[in-house]
């Protein structure tokens, strides 16, 4: 078997420090923890990662990328606004069910403690992968007159808040059913307050 | 006889027939024959559309016409209850950059339209008319420092000025202002702004070594001083720190009543008739406007010297001309001078959008009131109707009771028909905007 | 070289504009005006329209009409007879190029001379070849005397699809720009009549799709519009002019239109970085007043 590369190293430590984070939280988490997971001796792991800060900033990026990837699948296709819609809100759930420590980090330790990513992290750096995409969704939807006009923010809010939410309550267990079954109503309600009215 | 003539190096184009009868004008029937359609294409178009397309009626008073569509808006703020408050700072910008382009008006008309068609008339040759060249290219350097370029400048906006000049500027334009002067001193005047000043009569004048006096000088001495005597009555609409509006019949001086200005378009194509200017009119009488009935205004005293002893002829005519680009660049200098640079430049109003009431706009063009009517709904142009100074001067009347250029010409020896007509700086292209 | 100065329907700006050339009187001793609708010269608008007089550079100042008459002739008629002599065809002004202002009262009959807005055709399409476009409303003066300049050398300007000579129109109206760094670091202009902040993103400058010189060639010499804190209203360009001008046109606070040859999403993702820092010395007064304290 050949030796993992450097960048498999990597990946492979961001899958094991992302479940540990968005469950023990990001200060709970310290670094000989990864690293006895990942089964590498601390010094070593240090190779990889000089510090948590940097390790989580790595993370929110990968996971900006991998959203943006899907964002952008959905951006290129051709299908209407209602659709693509739908399609982000599946692609959202999915991820929220299959791999839930993308979207727990994402609200647990990113948006939780900006203090942490305040230094090369500001604002959008780090999840301009998402937010590119994100705003090439909302320009484009109202460039073909699919989508009403109005400020990103208010847009993007409601959108993202929204999932975000449910995302939240299903991870906290709350919701009754399972997440998959409010995606299409859920799909409805946001087309439905983002939508052109003739 | 009839004696049809095409008048070309006007801004645009204008056909006089004249009527002579006993070697004399009886009659001049004036038309334009140009239509553009300026109006119709700012209704439906977003307010600040204005101010881009209305300084391209003229490309030499376009900035009267930006100042004009600007007031326009501001006064229909005002009206819809939200008055804007520009700052000293911003209104002194606007009258500054006006002036100027006043200034470059009249020295262009000066060089390139009155001296080419006084030459034929005189026995001396006079001045070149290459001395417009430096003046005018000055005059509009200093007008782009704050709007940006020249002509069509866009920087006066509803709640201020687009700039917001550095003591750079305030000093750039001093300095240019001062060659400026020069120039004028050693080519125009003959003496210095301050001596110049002094100035209250004719003789004193005629006594100087510049090319205004030379041409004053030559009109006297090849009898044209007299010539081009019209209703001598005055109009003034347009509210600045030079002049204030009025009406002047002869000597008296009334105040004004915006509301007593009407059009009339009986002659134009549209009516059946043969041109496409309309009248201006005030309480139905026709009044010439421009440099002459500002200084009548002002009660300039070098010019009402000049016309207590021609009236309102060809010779005060000229003379009230020259002397405001003078006076214009004294008011440029006081106004650059006392420009408070820690004002804001601008204020923000309310959204436009939200904007839906009637103003107006005058201001004081080189030719005389520039006047702006808008009628705004949420933002948006309904209607967009303009006046222009040479719809007063070149007003087509009839024999008993003819335009003030009609009135110039009427009783005028033919030989002397262009300089009287060309007298009134004629402005095709924004009569039939 | 002999000059012949025509008008369609004008405003007569670019007259005025090339009367600002700072060297005029010695610019103008290389050449004979023939006619000029204001500046002296040898022969009058109606000479040129009844005779044949000598032509090798025409200029055409203004949108072209059918049926236009001017000192009682067809004007058209009279562009296509000097055309057919003249070595070259400039012109002059945005009108003249693609038809501009005056194109929008009667988008049927008036146009430019080999272009009715961006789309190629024209009266003069069969002179083509010996066209120079100028646009600009109005011209720029040392743009004309550039291209006089270089047909007196006997040089032909290289020119871009829309026949504008490269050397003046391959730059953007945004190069030089003294709000580039603004730009850069999206930081907008809070409102008007400021000299901080970048006019792209609210007060819809148009210079980052729009080619021309008016940052590099300064207006009378000393400014240009995004100097004097005017957004570029886009007047080189054939969709000039467009609506709404003092305005960004954007979707969901994105600008609708990219700066020229930049994809959408290198943009998004350059500026929504840029866009995060907060950098103190651009968001800072270049000179404070007492009102900022
Ligand atoms: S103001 Fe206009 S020209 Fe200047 S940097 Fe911004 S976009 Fe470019
Ligand atoms: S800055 Fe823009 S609008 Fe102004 S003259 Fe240049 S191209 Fe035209």
């Amino acid at each position: 078997m050949a030796r993992p590369s450097n960048k498999e190293r990597k990946t492979s430590i961001m899958k094991q420090a992302l479940e540990l984070f968005s469950k023990e939280g990001f200060y709970s988490t310290t670094m000989p923890q990864i690293a006895k997971k990942v089964g590498m001796s601390v010094g070593n792991f240090y190779n990889y990662f000089n510090s948590k800060e940097t390790l989580a900033k790595e993370l929110i990026r990968y996971i900006s990328g991998i959203l943006g990837e899907e964002m952008r699948t959905i951006n290129e296709s051709k299908a209407n606004y209602k659709d693509k819609i739908h399609a982000v809100v599946t692609m959202y759930f999915e991820m929220a069910t299959k791999r839930p420590e993308m979207i727990q980090y994402f609200l647990r330790v990113y948006l939780s403690n900006r203090e942490v990513f305040e230094d090369g992290c500001e604002g959008m750096v780090c999840v301009s992968d998402f937010v590119t995409e994100i705003m090439i969704f909302f320009e484009e939807g109202v460039r073909c007159g699919e989508l009403r006009d109005q400020d990103f923010y208010s847009a993007f809010g409601l959108f993202m808040g929204y999932l975000g939410g449910m995302a939240f309550l299903n991870g906290e267990k709350i919701l009754p059913h399972a997440l998959k079954s409010y995606r299409d109503s859920i799909a409805m309600n946001i087309y439905n307050a983002l939508r052109t009215y003739p | 006889m009839i004696r049809k003539e095409i008048v070309e190096r006007i801004e645009g184009e204008a056909r006089v027939d004249y009527e002579i009868e006993e070697d004399k004008i009886a009659f001049a029937q004036i038309s334009f024959p140009h239509f553009r359609g300026m109006e119709r294409i700012l209704e439906g178009a977003p307010a600040h559309d204005a101010l881009m397309i209305t300084p391209r009626i003229c490309g030499i008073c376009g900035h009267a016409h930006l100042m004009a569509a600007v007031r326009a808006i501001e006064s229909a703020y005002a009206a819809a209850g939200s008055p804007i408050f520009i700052t000293p700072k911003a209104h002194a910008l606007r009258e500054i950059t006006l002036y100027l382009e006043l200034v470059q008006n009249h020295i262009k008309w000066f060089y390139l339209t009155v001296i080419p068609a006084l030459q034929p008339l005189c026995t001396e040759t006079l001045p070149k008319t290459s001395g417009a060249f430096a003046p005018v290219a000055l005059s509009n350097r200093i007008l782009a420092l704050f709007a940006g370029q020249a002509p069509h400048s866009a920087y006066a906006i509803p709640g201020g000025v687009t700039c917001d000049p550095s003591e750079l500027e305030q000093n750039q334009a001093l300095g240019m202002l001062e060659e400026l002067e020069k120039l004028l001193v050693s080519d125009l005047l003959g003496t210095n702004i301050a001596a110049y000043m002094e100035i209250q009569n004719l003789e004193a004048l005629t006594a100087l070594s510049g090319d205004f006096s030379y041409i004053i000088n030559e009109m006297e001495k090849n009898g044209l001083q007299g010539i081009g005597q019209s209703h001598d009555r005055f109009l003034v609409l347009g509210e600045h720190t030079l002049v204030s509006p009025a009406k002047i019949t002869h000597t008296t001086l009334r105040m004004v009543d915006n509301d007593k200005v009407s059009e009339d378009d009986t002659n134009t194509f549209a009516k059946g008739g043969f041109t496409y200017g309309k009248n201006a009119l005030y309480k139905g009488m026709f009044f010439e406007t421009g440099p002459m009935a500002r200084a009548m205004a002002r009660l300039d005293p070098l010019i009402k010297n000049i016309h207590r002893r021609h009236k309102d002829a060809l010779i005060t005519r000229i003379a009230a001309r020259v002397h405001e680009t003078v006076l214009l660049i004294t008011e440029i200098r006081r106004l650059l001078r006392s420009l408070d640079l820690e004002q804001e430049s601008f204020r923000a109003p309310m959204p436009i959008s939200r904007l839906s009431a009637e103003g107006v706009g005058i201001v004081e063009a080189p030719r005389g009131p520039l006047i702006h009517r808008v009628k705004l709904k949420s933002g948006i142009i309904e209607r967009y109707d303009i006046i222009t100074p040479t719809q007063w001067n070149l007003a087509h009347g009839t024999r008993e009771n003819p335009g003030p250029a009609q009135r110039a010409l009427m009783g005028a020896n033919p030989h002397h028909s262009d300089i009287i007509f060309r007298s009134f700086d004629v402005c095709s292209v924004c009569t039939t905007h | 070289m002999n000059i012949i100065w025509l008008q369609g329907v004008t405003c007569n700006g670019n007259t005025h504009s090339f009367l600002n050339h700072p060297h005029l009187a010695t610019l103008l001793d290389h050449f004979t005006l023939i006619h000029h609708p204001v500046l002296p010269c040898a022969h009058t608008l109606r000479a040129v329209m009844e005779k044949d007089l000598p032509c090798d550079i025409l200029i055409i100042e203004g949108a072209i009409q059918d049926n236009l008459n001017r000192a009682d002739h067809d004007v058209l008629g009279r562009i296509i007879h000097y055309a057919a002599k003249a070595n070259h065809i400039i012109a002059a002004g945005t009108c003249a190029s693609f038809g501009g202002i005056h194109r929008q009262i009667d988008p049927e009959h008036i146009g430019g001379l080999v272009f009715q807005g961006d789309e190629s055709s024209g009266p003069l399409m069969a002179y083509r070849d010996k066209i120079i476009n100028l646009p600009g409303c109005p011209i720029h003066p040392e743009w004309l005397a550039n291209v006089l300049l270089s047909l007196r050398e006997n040089r032909t300007p290289k020119t871009d699809a829309l026949l504008r000579p490269l050397s003046l129109y391959a730059y953007l109206v945004h190069n030089g720009c003294l709000r580039n760094e603004y730009f850069e670091w999206k930081v907008d202009a809070k409102h008007f009549g400021t000299k901080e902040g970048c006019l792209y993103y609210e007060q819809g400058c148009q210079a980052p799709y729009t080619h021309g010189s008016c940052n590099k060639i300064l207006w009378n010499g000393v400014s240009s519009k995004t100097r004097a804190g005017t957004p570029c209203l886009g007047c080189t360009e054939p969709t000039f002019p467009k609506r709404n001008l003092f305005e960004t046109l954007t979707h969901m606070s994105i600008p609708a239109t990219m700066p020229e040859g930049i994809p959408k999403r290198t943009y998004l993702t350059v500026s929504g970085v840029a866009k995060s820092f907060h950098i103190k010395r651009l968001e800072s007064p270049l000179i404070p007043k007492k009102s900022d304290a």
